[in-house]
């Protein structure tokens, strides 16, 4: 178990505009996750809320794991927002399943989505 | 005069001459690095002032940095990871900072975890795997020089821009098409003052781009050997059991990223540094008449190149070096391309002599993080030099050579040449 850090302790240089559909929404768990951060805004930068390259290679296992879809490595890494991750996924998803990825249970209970946050307690995606 | 050394140093200034100057010197300014006014530095840093502090502006929580020059204290610094641990940054651009790398990659892990990390990949990576590769890398390295066979005026460090993937990339199951551009991020990730490999941006962002592509890249190669198996490099990292668990994605792709690096740094650069030295001169005949000479003249070729100037290590305890004391948490660069000039160790060090035995060159580093590689270099530069011998009668300079930018990579960024090629019978 740790504890999440809330957005507004890192000093983030946007506001934080909250993720849009239930893609976005599935995304910012696992990034919660990965980064112990709560919340998880749709145009916060992976680097900037703390995130470094060898997390990010952690949490695009994550994403792949969950989804069943690889997206495009370089937005991970370049481009690192929910929204242009969320626009990446939405392209490899059939329509039938561009509405609602299904969590898989293998991975562990992501955080529960809240506007509150801080002190939420997370368990980091992955570990046994 | 007496300047007190900031980070608690024991001694007082006046126990050397030529302080002021000295206290000058910035050892973290690129250009210093890029002249060959950094022999004279070094020199005098050994014989003056062998644990010199320098004060840091903006470098996180460190206020400066430790810098030793003498071959003892630098094999001292390398080896003694009880001491010194390698998990707080070991490269001076991450003083101060927090290395997300530690306890992951090999280079940034401490024993005992270290060791059983290496072990696999020592093994992989060893004598007999050399061996296996070196029909494979014969075959790259006559083509590197194939273009230039005919003689004619070429451009050493493009030409020597493939090696190090030409060793790595069978390795690491690379596909070629790949191999150019992953030498420009590493490029940026090593030399990221230098203004043919930075971005408009500026250095820090260069450095961030190169780090994040090649990451991205080696997360997408480890994707898909995670899918398809292998028997490559990624493949044994992704199957690799450390204290009863997988390594991490991040840990796998963060030590992908660090052999590349590693490869990318030694390999053009000893050539190149010799060569700058060797050509328009008859030492480049004499050598190549001599193949008893090859290996230690490539010894000696490392020794002189030097090409990854400095390890960073932070000090776990206080320490004595050379008379001075190092607090605990304090940085210390020990510095490779200095202790391989000491005249304590090497007689008339600023001599390229390529009967030079022994030869106890640094150029690999010393202690448990000895170059993983490094049987896989000294194979790619014995291959290299015995062909480039075989191609060429002479080599002349074609120009102003232009050497690197970075306080970590000593070599040139360009170094154009002529070749005179040798007749045919004569091969």
């Amino acid at each position: 178990m740790t504890t999440a850090v809330s957005r507004d302790q890192l000093g983030m240089s946007s506001p934080y505009v909250p993720p849009e559909d239930e893609l976005e929404h599935r995304l910012a768990q696992l990034w919660g996750a990965r980064l112990t951060v709560w919340p998880i805004g749709r145009h916060d930068d992976f680097f900037q809320l703390g995130g470094d390259s060898l997390l990010a290679a952690e949490l695009q296992l994550d994403i792949d794991q969950a989804l069943g879809v690889e997206a495009d490595i370089a937005t991970l890494f370049i481009a690192p927002t929910v929204a242009e991750l969320a626009d990446a996924v939405r392209e490899l998803l059939p329509p039938s399943r561009a509405e609602v990825p299904a969590p898989i249970s293998t991975i562990g209970d992501p955080p529960v989505p809240s506007t509150v946050g801080a002190g939420l307690p997370v368990s980091p995606v992955g570990e046994e | 005069m007496s300047t007190p050394a900031a980070g608690g140093s024991a001694l007082s200034g006046s126990a050397y001459p030529d302080l002021g100057d000295l206290s000058r010197i910035d050892l973290a300014d690129p250009m210093l690095l890029a002249s060959d006014r950094r022999y004279e530095v070094w020199d005098r840093l050994r014989r003056h002032r062998p644990v010199h502090w320098q004060s840091v502006a903006d470098a996180g929580t460190a206020d400066g940095f430790w810098s030793v020059t003498r071959y003892a204290d630098v094999c001292r610094v390398l080896a003694d990871h009880a001491r010194f641990t390698s998990e707080r940054g070991t490269l001076l651009n991450l003083l101060g900072r927090r290395d997300p790398a530690a306890g992951q990659q090999m280079a940034a892990t401490d024993p005992p975890r270290h060791g059983r990390m290496r072990l696999p990949v020592q093994r992989a990576m060893g004598l007999s795997s050399a061996r296996n590769y070196e029909r494979e890398v014969r075959a790259g390295v006559r083509l590197l020089l194939a273009d230039h066979a005919a003689g004619g005026p070429f451009d050493a460090v493009t030409m020597l821009a493939g090696l190090p993937l030409t060793v790595l990339g069978p390795l690491l199951g690379v596909p070629t098409a790949d191999w150019p551009e992953l030498a420009r991020l590493a490029a940026m990730c090593t030399a990221e003052d230098d203004p043919a490999y930075q971005l408009p941006e500026g250095a820090e962002a260069t450095l961030r781009r190169g780090h994040r592509a090649l990451f991205g890249y080696f997360s997408d190669l480890a994707r898909k050997r995670a899918r398809q198996g292998g028997d490559d490099l990624v493949s044994l990292l992704l199957r690799m059991d450390v204290d009863g668990q997988r390594l991490g994605r991040g840990a796998v792709v963060s030590n992908c990223y660090s052999l590349l690096l590693g490869a990318s740094v030694t390999l053009p650069h000893v050539p190149t540094a010799a060569l700058a030295h060797l050509a328009g001169t008859d030492r480049y005949a004499h050598w190549a008449r001599r193949p008893d000479l090859l290996n230690s003249g490539v010894e000696e070729a490392l020794r002189w190149a030097s090409p990854a100037s400095h390890f960073m290590r932070v000090a776990r305890h206080p320490v004595e070096l050379s008379g001075v004391t190092v607090a605990a948490g304090e940085a210390v660069v020990a510095w490779l391309g200095s202790a391989n000039r000491d005249p304590a160790v090497f007689s008339q060090p600023d001599r390229f002599d390529v009967r030079r035995t022994p030869n106890r060159h640094l150029a690999f580093g010393t202690g448990r993080h000895y170059c993983i590689g490094s049987h896989l270099a000294r194979l790619a530069l014995r291959l290299f030099f015995a062909e480039l011998f075989a191609t060429f009668e002479s080599l002349t300079p074609d120009g102003e050579p232009v050497r690197v930018r970075s306080t970590f990579l000593s070599g040139y960024q360009r170094l154009p040449l002529r070749g005179q090629p040798r007749r045919r019978d004569e091969r």
